[in-house]
């Protein structure tokens, strides 16, 4: 089964989000992940690899059977990390489409008390 | 940058046997491609920071992950380090101790008595005991009952027995009544050699 949304950390999802196009390294993954936030989020490779390290535990990512390129590994989703991370993007969507009615809403309230 | 990842290198030895068979390797070279890609020496200094400071973090997790996965505790090997530097600290105690008893003019190396039988144990207990404490931290879980503690630590006996010989000769120390001979001002011995002598004599 997908990983429940509440379960998945903030850095786990963009790992998998930077790996839902292509099997990347650590070092590309952490530049994907700084593009993909314009760099709202940076990490370093004890967090990367410690997050990585977790998500092939719970079966998220597997190394690729690419050729590694030096001592570089290659990542890439399961298709339970993919289920996973189109969850997470559906649970995303859901409450951001909820956000956006509340904040209309008090929006209005707040132009009709004005 | 050579030096920068050695140092690297050597605190990523602090990281879990199992953790840096699986990624050192993967670790240091992201390190190396962070550095490659510094544009300048400025940046690369602030890479370098980052990366050291980033690590102590990630450490400690990946040892408590280790230890909840171990039965006897994930930190049991470090834990018998640090008994060795305890025994390390301690035995200039023991040492002084021994040849005050036989040469009177030791006492007069004022600052290497209070260091030796004093500074000294104090840190050995201070690592005796938060080793202790940390270990005892890692292996109880919620339903672990508090009868479990003695069972711990004497699965981690090296490092709980340096902390109770620690205490023991802290205990020991401040307790003695010529105390004072080895906790004066080191600097107010040095002017009064005479006196400290004297101390040690009649103490």
């Amino acid at each position: 089964m997908a990983k429940n949304f509440s379960q998945l950390s903030v850095v786990a999802f963009q790992i998998l989000l930077a790996l839902s196009l292509k099997p990347r390294h650590g070092y590309e993954i952490m530049q994907q992940i700084e593009e993909d936030t314009s760099g709202r989020i940076k990490i370093g490779p004890g967090s990367l690899y410690g997050t990585i390290g977790e998500l092939v535990e719970e079966g998220l990512i597997v190394e690729s059977s690419l050729e590694p390129a030096g001592r570089r590994k290659y990542y890439e989703l399961t298709n339970k990390g993919k289920a996973t991370l189109s969850l997470e993007l559906s649970n995303i969507e859901a409450t951001l489409k909820l956000g956006k009615e509340r904040t209309a809403g008090v929006s209005t309230l707040n132009g009709a008390v004005a | 940058m050579r030096m920068s990842l050695q140092i690297y290198r050597l605190l990523c030895s602090l990281y879990p046997k199992a953790y840096r068979a699986r990624y050192e390797d993967q670790i240091m070279a992201t390190a190396e491609d962070m550095l490659s890609a510094a544009s300048s020496p400025i940046v690369r200094s602030t890479v370098i920071t980052k990366l050291v400071f980033e690590l102590p973090g990630s450490i400690i997790k990946q040892q408590v992950v280790a230890a909840q996965h171990s039965p006897a505790g994930g930190i049991v090997m470090q834990g018998d380090k640090l008994a060795r530097l305890n025994a390390l600290l301690m035995a200039p105690f023991f040492v002084l101790i021994a040849l005050n008893a036989y040469v009177r003019t030791v006492a007069t190396w004022h600052t290497v008595m209070y260091i030796g039988i004093v500074v000294l144990p104090i840190i050995a207990l201070a690592v005796g005991a938060s080793v202790s404490i940390w270990v005892i931290f890692l292996n109880m879980d919620r339903t672990a009952s508090y009868r479990r503690i003695p069972v711990i630590l004497a699965r981690n006996w090296q490092i709980a027995s340096s902390a109770l010989l620690a205490l023991f000769i802290v205990g020991f120390v401040f307790g003695h009544d010529s105390v004072h001979c080895v906790t004066d001002n080191p600097a107010q011995a040095a002017q009064h050699p005479s006196q400290t002598l004297r101390c040690v004599e009649h103490g």
